[in-house]
Parts: C-alpha cells; sequence; structure tokens
C-alpha cells in the first residue's frame, strides 16, 4: 500500500519533538517507545501496519487542541485514532505523523431524556451508551457489529451503520451535535440538543470525514424509546435471485423492517455449524428479517411479510415466538464473520453498495469471479440497504493468494458502481479503498472534494494517504474555473 | 439583468461557468415562494430553474 514518502526531517527530531509533546500533554500520555507503540501500529484492516512516530493520548479537548496547534505550526502530520476498529484502514499511522488517540476520553458527560440525548465522550463505546440509558427504556439506534468494541467518535468519523440504520437511519441521521478540534487548534461546536440549525451543514460535512477535516471531542447523540416488541423472521430459498426478490417486495409494499439481513450458502454453513442457531443447511440464501413497535403493528407486519416471502418462493419460513428464539435466529448471523474465520485461515472483508433490485445480478457476478479467481466468497449483507459484505477466503501462505483476493475484491467493487451503486456502504474509504475512488468519481468530483479538505487543512497534515488518491496542492485547486490554460505542478505524485 | 430559463443540468453549467468567468451574480430561483424572505440582495442575472420540474424514475424497492 503506497503511502505519502515520509518526511526524514520530522523523524530525525523525534526525541525533541516527544519531549515537546510531554510539555502540552502529561508525560505519561506520550508513548514512544517502538514496544508500547506495536498496541498502535495497526487497526482492524490488520495487513497493513506502520509504527508511527510517537503516540499521543490527551485527556483534555484544551491538550488535544494545544498538540494540533503545535504540530500545524511545525509541519507535523496527524492520524486521529478512535478505538483503531476501522476496516478500511483509517488509522493506518504514518512514520512520521503523530498518532493521536482519544482512548482516554471515555465518559458519558451528560444523559438527558426531556431532549432525548447524550453527550459522550468520543472514546465511549457505542454500545456503551445503550447501556447507559437501556435500564429507563431507551437505546442508541446505529449499531455495528463491532459496537462492544467502537467508539462514537469514530462511529461520526466514519458515518457508521449497523443492521437497524435500515430503519433508524446512520450516524449522521442520530447525530445531534459535536465540538471538534481544526488543525490549527480552534475548538468548534457544531449542532445541539435542538433539531435544526441555520447555515451550511457542517455536521454533515464532518460526518464520514474519516479524520481528515477535524479530530471529534465531543458528541451529542440522539436516543430513541426501546420498542414495546420485536419478532423475527427466519426464511430460506433455494434461490439467492428469489431472496433478492422478497427483499424488494417487502420496500415495496411499504415496510422498512428493523433489520433485513442475508446470507449466502457457505456463509449458512458456516455460521450454523458455529452457533446452531437451527439455520437450513440446505438453503442457498437465508433472509432474517425483524420487524419492532407496538405488539399489534408487530403482528399485523410479520404476517404481511410471511405472505410476501412465501410468494417470491421461500423453501421455509419460522417465525420467533419468544424473545429467546428471536435472539437465536440472530446468533448465527451475529457470529458469521468469526464462523467463516473457520473455514479459511485468512479473508478478506468487502463492504459495497449496490441497488436492492440488482442483488440477483451481483451474486451471479460474484459466482463468476470466484470461478476466475479461484477463491470462494461467503457473502453476507445488509440486504434492506443492499450493503454487501463479501468474504473472499485465502491463505495468506499460499504465495499470492493476498494479492488476487485483492483483486477479486477490487473487481467486485468495480462491479458494484457498475451496477449503479457505490464503494462503500459503511466501512469507509481509509487507505483500502483509496485508490479505487475514480471508478465512482470524476476528476471533477474528486476535486470538489478536495477543495473541501483543503478549507479545512490546506497543509494536508490530518490523515494524509487516505480518501484521494491523488495529492492537490491547495493553491492550484482554487484557480481551476478561471485559468483555463495548463494547471501548474503537472508532475504531483500519484499513489 | 438578464433571465436565463434552464432547462438542464448542462445549460446550467453553462451559464454558471459564464458568469464566474464574468464575474457576475446570479440569483436561482425555482417558484420563488421565500424570495420575499431574508436580506435584500441584488444580482447581475437570474437563473430560473423552475421548468426544471419532472419526475425522472420512481422505484419504490428502492424507497426512490
Amino acid at each position: 500500500m503506497l503511502m505519502p514518502e515520509p518526511d526524514q526531517g520530522v523523524i530525525d527530531r523525534r526525541d525533541e519533538i516527544c519531549r515537546t509533546l510531554r510539555q502540552l500533554v502529561p508525560a505519561e500520555c506520550v508513548i514512544d517507545s517502538r514496544e508500547s507503540m506495536r498496541a498502535y501500529d495497526a487497526d482492524g484492516l490488520s495487513a497493513y501496519r506502520q509504527l508511527p512516530l510517537a503516540v499521543v493520548l490527551p485527556e483534555t479537548v484544551e491538550q488535544i487542541a494545544a498538540v494540533m496547534k503545535w504540530c500545524h505550526q511545525q509541519g507535523i502530520k496527524i492520524v486521529p485514532r478512535g478505538a483503531g476498529t476501522s476496516l478500511s484502514g483509517g488509522a493506518l499511522p504514518l512514520a512520521d505523523a503523530v498518532l493521536l488517540g482519544l482512548g482516554k476520553f471515555n465518559r458519558i458527560l451528560e444523559i438527558d431524556y426531556d431532549n432525548r440525548c447524550v453527550v459522550a465522550q468520543p472514546g465511549v463505546t457505542n454500545l456503551a451508551i445503550t447501556k447507559a440509558v437501556e435500564a429507563d427504556g431507551f437505546y442508541y439506534a446505529p449499531d455495528p457489529s463491532s459496537q462492544i468494541a467502537c467508539s462514537v467518535g469514530g462511529n461520526v468519523a466514519e458515518n457508521s451503520g449497523g443492521v437497524h440504520c435500515l430503519k433508524y437511519g446512520l450516524t449522521t441521521n442520530n447525530l445531534m451535535g459535536i465540538e471538534l478540534v481544526t488543525i490549527e487548534g480552534e475548538i468548534l461546536r457544531l449542532g445541539g440538543k435542538h433539531l435544526d440549525a441555520g447555515d451550511y451543514d457542517l455536521m454533515g460535512v464532518m460526518t464520514g470525514s474519516e479524520g481528515l477535516l477535524g479530530v471529534v471531542s465531543e458528541v451529542t447523540l440522539r436516543i430513541l424509546q426501546k420498542p414495546a416488541t420485536a419478532r423475527a423472521l427466519l426464511v430460506g430459498f433455494e434461490d439467492t435471485g428469489d431472496a433478492g426478490t422478497a427483499v424488494g417486495d417487502i420496500i415495496a409494499a411499504g415496510i422498512i423492517p428493523a433489520g433485513m439481513e442475508m446470507m449466502d450458502g457457505l456463509a449458512i454453513q458456516a455460521a450454523e455449524d458455529f452457533a446452531n442457531a437451527g439455520y437450513p443447511r440446505e438453503a442457498a440464501a437465508l433472509l432474517i428479517i425483524e420487524l419492532d413497535g407496538p405488539e399489534v403493528e408487530v403482528d399485523a407486519l410479520i404476517e404481511r411479510v410471511e405472505a410476501i416471502v412465501r410468494k417470491a418462493g421461500a423453501s421455509s419460513v419460522r417465525v420467533s415466538q419468544s424473545e429467546e428464539e428471536r435472539n437465536l435466529f440472530w446468533a448465527g448471523r451475529k457470529s458469521a464473520f468469526p464462523a467463516v474465520g473457520r473455514i479459511s485461515p485468512d479473508y478478506l472483508c468487502m463492504d459495497g453498495t449496490i441497488p436492492r433490485r440488482r442483488l440477483p445480478d451481483m451474486m451471479r457476478r460474484m459466482a463468476s469471479l470466484s470461478q476466475q479467481y479461484g477463491l470462494r466468497v461467503a457473502n453476507v449483507f445488509h440486504a434492506g440497504d443492499g450493503n454487501l459484505h463479501p468474504l473472499i477466503l485465502f491463505d495468506a501462505n499460499q504465495p499470492g493468494e493476498l494479492e488476487r483476493a485483492e483483486e477479486f475484491g477490487a473487481d467486485i467493487l468495480r462491479s458494484c458502481v457498475e451496477m449503479g451503486g457505490v464503494l462503500t456502504g459503511e466501512h469507509g474509504v481509509g487507505v483500502e479503498k483509496r485508490d479505487l475512488m475514480t471508478i465512482q468519481f470524476t476528476e471533477d468530483d474528486l476535486k470538489q472534494q478536495q477543495r473541501l479538505k483543503c478549507a479545512f487543512d490546506p497543509g494536508h497534515l490530518l490523515n494524509p494517504g487516505k480518501m484521494f488518491p491523488q495529492l492537490h496542492r491547495c493553491a492550484e485547486l482554487g484557480r481551476l474555473h478561471v485559468h483555463k490554460g495548463k494547471l501548474p505542478h503537472p508532475d504531483l505524485p500519484r499513489f | 439583468m438578464t433571465e436565463f430559463r434552464i432547462d438542464n443540468l448542462g445549460e446550467a453549467a453553462e451559464a454558471i461557468q459564464q458568469a464566474m468567468a464574468d464575474g457576475q451574480r446570479l440569483e436561482v430561483c425555482g417558484a420563488g415562494t421565500k424570495r420575499h424572505l431574508g436580506r435584500i440582495a441584488s444580482y447581475d442575472h437570474l437563473l430560473d430553474v423552475g421548468g426544471m420540474s419532472g419526475i425522472i424514475d420512481y422505484q419504490p424497492e428502492e424507497l426512490c
């Protein structure tokens, strides 16, 4: 993975830099020994590792601001890090960058039921928000599978999703306010406990900005009342196309399930071997559909959904009769990733999105790519919103298999865009999909996005090497419309 | 003050690029229902997009 050339001048100054950092934050908040920095050398995209220049774990927003301001003055790069669970390399360190970890920001600051929100520090885990309010009958809806570990600050950076986002929206739909620190060390507040605010939607700009625009230092999250009841259907199909059709038919009937997940044959078998949830082993595709709300509504919707899936050709339908059974239906799906880890030494987890009605086409395309590359693929999807997670199985000890798996993955993402979809559903671009950005976006699109980046960080100090495939200097981007002639700096590095 | 009636994005792009090149201010107007609110401003040209009012596609299974 090609990253920006490290600044040897900064690396040579490492000791002096660490001494100054120890004046800006408590001394024990700076970690600079190689052994200790190992814990920070990668995130969830663990194939790529790099020791940072130094690790800084500030304790207050003033310390974050002081570190960023000084680094900005010195031209030192910064890589922000939440819990380091990113699957796209969003927190991959650089050799000449300070790794700014928000792990010490782990307190819930306020629970405000009148305004239906929780104010929390960015290092609090996603699940901890729900845990803090569940005794009172509330919860925080966006539920990425990593929720026991991932941080809410990271959720903002990646605009994280989860199974229940089909009905309840992504992080951006559940975020009411943030406090952030800019690269110049300014502390800004956007949004708050109210609904709309005037002016530009800078909160929308920040959400999903993957650490390139600022560091989130506080979040105000919307909490919802826990639904009165939830029931699920476990539906088997002999043909993945039929399952895809069922998904579209349910949505087209005006029903938005709380969650709608699909698994294909290989994933079903792996999950059943692991979790013994009673999945139909012989099914080519499995749908788990959850409906929540008042009991009367849920019972009525269950009947309608059952009728729709049977009409689409379901070969087996089970409806949960108890909370235990509902959790059992989910047990297999929730353990799908570790379950697949048992049937292959390694796998690459891809993340792409397509319009729902193209699901059957995408399944066929993946089967043919699997043949072409000689690698198996197990599929787990958030079928309700067309978000696929193909798991490409390989053995890293076999020469060339990682590279083949990566090419297979790139072809899957190309197919997503071809079918009218996008490169990433919820894992972000990071480094993983950086070089594929030109598949989805034109040069004009990318330049416009980079102008926004330049407005926040003209020196490109925040999380360099992520998201954009080609570096443009800010000055030239600003003049593109007026100067119709040749661009200056034609030989900018491409990586 | 010239009025440009825009029927597609290509025409909008041309009008905007021309205005940028000439340093002219554009007012963008749809149905004009909120035009009377807010600060009074002056413009050089009006970009009338009210004609771009068709439904292009409808896919209930995609919720759009």
